[in-house]
């Protein structure tokens, strides 16, 4: 309903007081107060004294005539409304125009009509009211607004201390991200294992704004978490979907692409769910090798519906692969075309040089979009596989001669069919040889050292698996076929850890044992025919050289290692 | 962008047919097609034939109708779907959640 | 025109409506001002001002419209035109109409006295 509610306070400029007295008389019975003048001056010292609501001005009186009052107090009212009825009785298009173009806003011919004057009076002051209401709600919504930036900054500012940019900034990293992706749902981890490898997340969030950042933070916690204790890919891409799963409304979901590289193995898995398909471009055969989302995105199964079933390859140093969310394929010129697919594939058919195509493609989109697009919604990421000497060595805790923990341990640990099928023991293994205080700073190594031989004894004893099979790309896939397979059914087998510590003069020492249930392998043979030690072809000269000793022993299905840590010398 | 449905008293069948672009702007009336609905559906048809484009909150209303129709039990096909649709639901694999045409 | 009453009654009702108890009070200061416009036209006549005429006569048509006497007002915007239009000459004769118009208003509006 209109508010027909309310008296105004009126102004009313005439020279003639014939005139000034009946208007007022008309005004006042209408319920409205009045305030006069008899000249163009007083009426603008009027106006900026008493505040009028409404104008009734004579267009021609002394001093200054109604045209330039009427300027002047409707440049004086700025954005407020403040109707001015022109007194006049002339009758001419030219005058009526003149009125109008000075800031008029209707006029009132003489000899004056009360009923006209009244009807016209309530007019205005429902307009005035919808202009005030509107003021009103436009200032709300400016107020609120600058609330919503201000919630959103803060967010930010959390975002970036739970998810920061982790090895972003690595030398193998190339990255397009606009600072407000996460308002966007676009979010891009990336952690160092600690093993040296890495782990890369990209996600896009449905939705926009504040919903579509929140999952992105327990997403971000769990993966550096996670990525730092010795998880494996499948393991964390599994537990932030559980997560998501939980705290997401039905209908908002997470699409993906999680990357696990090991550098010196020189292997990826991939785990992609919902976004567009991610290129791995091969350096030295120039393939662009598609790869295709193959999971619901995250967030969308259950725990016990989702997959974790990774695409496997073999990488080599300079190969690269490329992520982006949609962003790309959506981005529309002004002719309201979308980038597409097509054009982003033909970036890499025409590639004169792989170390350009990052700039390539963003080139491409830029081009595409033309001047007066922005493309700060594209999110888009390069990993290339690096050499072992670009990588940088992951950095050192120091530790005090005056933390204490566990220095006097033994651990005899034993995993049979079920345990190595549904579990995996790193982490856990891990977390306990790293409460001795010494050990913490070398967590990677001990990593390291614990994978290595836990996946020796677990594959090629237990699963009794050969590695020979990983050397052509179709044996590769199918080394992890048969071993998801063999895990399956296994029924008879196990791995046992035995882990003792004792602390020494300058630190400590840690033994580890692992044996499996699986034939051995002649290992006095292997030393002597190449003096290395190898064990099924795969080499362990890393850990020899992290370790104090690493011996073979019974019919080689046992293997010990010894590592020595030391406190830091005070001053070094 | 318009919703149209109809439900086939016989067989229990509720069609839901999206015209033009299936996009947030869709949300509240597509909710109501299944929703507001005088016998509840034992099977639900989303006819995508004269659907242009589809995009995330789509799928995610997708997503919603499973849940309201049963979640893992619920019976739902997509059908009549543009390269363009069906591209957005492969990259999706919604195939591993709906009956797709 | 000359079937055009020197009053309006029904518009002079209207006002006497809307005044109330300003009524009289409304009526005088018209005369007052009436007696004030008249000098002063007369005046701008004398000095052969048609600009002045036409200020004038405007103001005057204005109010005499407003207390409803129609025959007057239409004799100032007569006058007026001739001062717009720079041409004042031979003015004298509608002047003297003017005056004689505003006397019989002037003594019709004392008969509306309450």
């Amino acid at each position: 309903m209109e508010d027909d509610s309310g008296s105004l306070k009126i102004l009313i400029a005439d020279d003639n007081e014939t005139d000034r007295m009946i208007l007022q008389a008309i005004v006042k019975k209408q319920g409205h107060a009045v305030v006069t003048a008899s000249d163009g001056l007083e009426a603008v010292e009027r106006f900026i004294e008493d505040q009028p609501e409404l104008i009734l001005l004579d267009a021609l009186m002394p001093n200054m005539d109604g045209f330039e009052a009427a300027r002047r107090i409707k440049e004086l009212a700025g954005e407020d409304l403040v109707p001015i009825i022109f007194l006049t009785s002339l009758k001419d298009a030219e005058s009526l125009a003149k009125c109008l173009e000075a800031g008029g806003d209707d006029f009132l011919s003489k000899p004056y009509n009360r009923i006209i004057l009244q009807a016209k009076i309530n007019a205005f002051r429902r307009m005035r009211n919808m202009h005030l209401t509107l003021q009103q709600q436009r200032d709300q919504i400016v107020i609120h607004n600058e609330h919503l930036l201000h919630e959103q900054e803060t967010a930010k500012a959390v975002f970036d201390n739970v998810a920061h940019s982790g090895c972003l900034d690595s030398p193998n990293i190339k990255y397009l991200l606009s600072p407000l992706a996460v308002f966007n749902g676009d979010v891009l981890l990336a952690a160092r294992k600690p093993s040296g490898g890495m782990h890369v997340l990209l996600g896009d969030y449905t939705g926009h704004g504040l919903p579509a950042a929140i999952g992105a933070m327990p997403m971000a916690e769990i993966f550096y978490a996670l990525t730092s204790k010795g998880f494996t890919v499948e393991e964390i891409i599994k537990e932030i979907n559980s997560k998501l799963k939980n705290i997401l409304p039905t209908g908002v979901f997470c699409c993906a692409c999680m990357l696990d590289i090991e550098f010196r193995e020189r292997e990826m898995k991939v785990w992609i769910g919902g976004l567009p398909s991610c290129v791995l471009y091969r350096s030295e055969t120039e393939e662009r090798i598609e790869l295709a989302s193959n999971h619901l995105p995250l967030g969308v199964l259950s725990s016990d519906q989702f997959k974790v079933k990774m695409q496997v390859f073999e990488v080599s140093e300079g190969d690269r692969v490329f992520m982006w969310s949609d962003g790309i394929h959506e981005a529309r010129n002004d002719q309201d075309v979308m980038f597409g697919e097509d054009r982003l594939m033909d970036v890499f058919d025409q590639c004169k040089r792989p170390d350009q195509l990052f700039d390539d493609i963003q080139h491409s989109v830029e081009k595409f979009l033309g001047e007066a697009q922005r493309d700060d919604d594209i999110t888009l990421v390069e990993v290339r596989i690096p050499n072992e000497e670009e990588v940088e060595e992951l950095p050192e805790e120091t530790i005090d001669v005056s933390d204490k923990g566990p220095m006097d341990w033994f651990l005899d640990y034993r995993l049979n069919p079920m345990s190595l099928k549904y579990f995996n023991p790193l982490p856990f293994v891990l977390q306990l040889i790293t409460e001795v205080p010494g050990l913490r700073r070398c967590s990677g190594q001990v990593y390291t050292i614990l994978a290595e031989l836990f996946s020796n004894a677990l594959e090629h004893g237990v699963l009794k698996l050969d590695s020979a099979l990983k050397k052509n790309p179709q044996g590769f896939s199918e080394y992890y076929d048969l071993r998801s397979k063999r895990l399956e059914n296994l029924e008879d087998g196990f791995v046992e850890f035995q882990l003792e510590h004792i602390p020494t003069d300058t630190g400590g020492q840690l033994t580890v044992v692992i044996s499996d249930s699986g034939d051995g392998f002649d290992h006095q043979a292997k030393i002597k025919t190449d003096g290395n030690v190898q064990y099924c072809g795969r080499g362990i000269p890393l850990i020899s050289t992290l370790c104090r000793s690493i011996t073979y022993q019974g019919v080689g299905n046992k293997v010990e290692v010894v590592f020595e840590w030391h406190y830091q010398q005070t001053g070094s | 962008m318009a919703i149209v449905s109809s439900l086939d008293a016989g067989t229990g069948e509720l069609t839901i047919k999206v015209k033009g672009r299936f996009d947030f702007s869709a949300h509240q009336e597509f909710r109501d097609a299944y929703e507001k609905v005088d016998s509840v559906p034992g099977l639900y048809l989303v006819d995508m034939a004269e659907t242009t484009y589809l995009d995330s909150s789509a799928l995610g209303m997708l997503l919603l109708l499973r849940d309201h129709a049963g979640g893992d039990s619920a019976q739902i096909k997509i059908a009549n779907c543009n390269s363009d649709v069906k591209k957005i639901l492969t990259i999706s694999n919604f195939e591993q959640l709906f009956d797709i045409d | 025109m000359s079937d055009q009453p020197h009053l309006d009654t029904e518009a002079l009702e209207e006002l006497r409506d809307v005044m109330e108890d300003e009524f009289n009070s409304l009526i005088e200061t018209f005369i007052t001002d009436a007696d004030k416009k008249l000098v002063a036209l007369k005046e701008a006549i004398d000095a052969n001002d048609a600009s002045e005429v036409g200020k004038v006569s405007h103001s005057f048509k204005g109010s005499c419209s407003n207390i409803g006497a129609p025959m007057l007002s239409d004799l100032c915007r007569q006058s007026e035109d001739k001062g717009r239009d720079m041409d004042i000459s031979g003015i004298q004769p509608l002047f003297d109409q003017i005056q004689a118009e505003y006397l019989q208003v002037k003594e019709l509006l004392s008969q509306q006295l309450n």
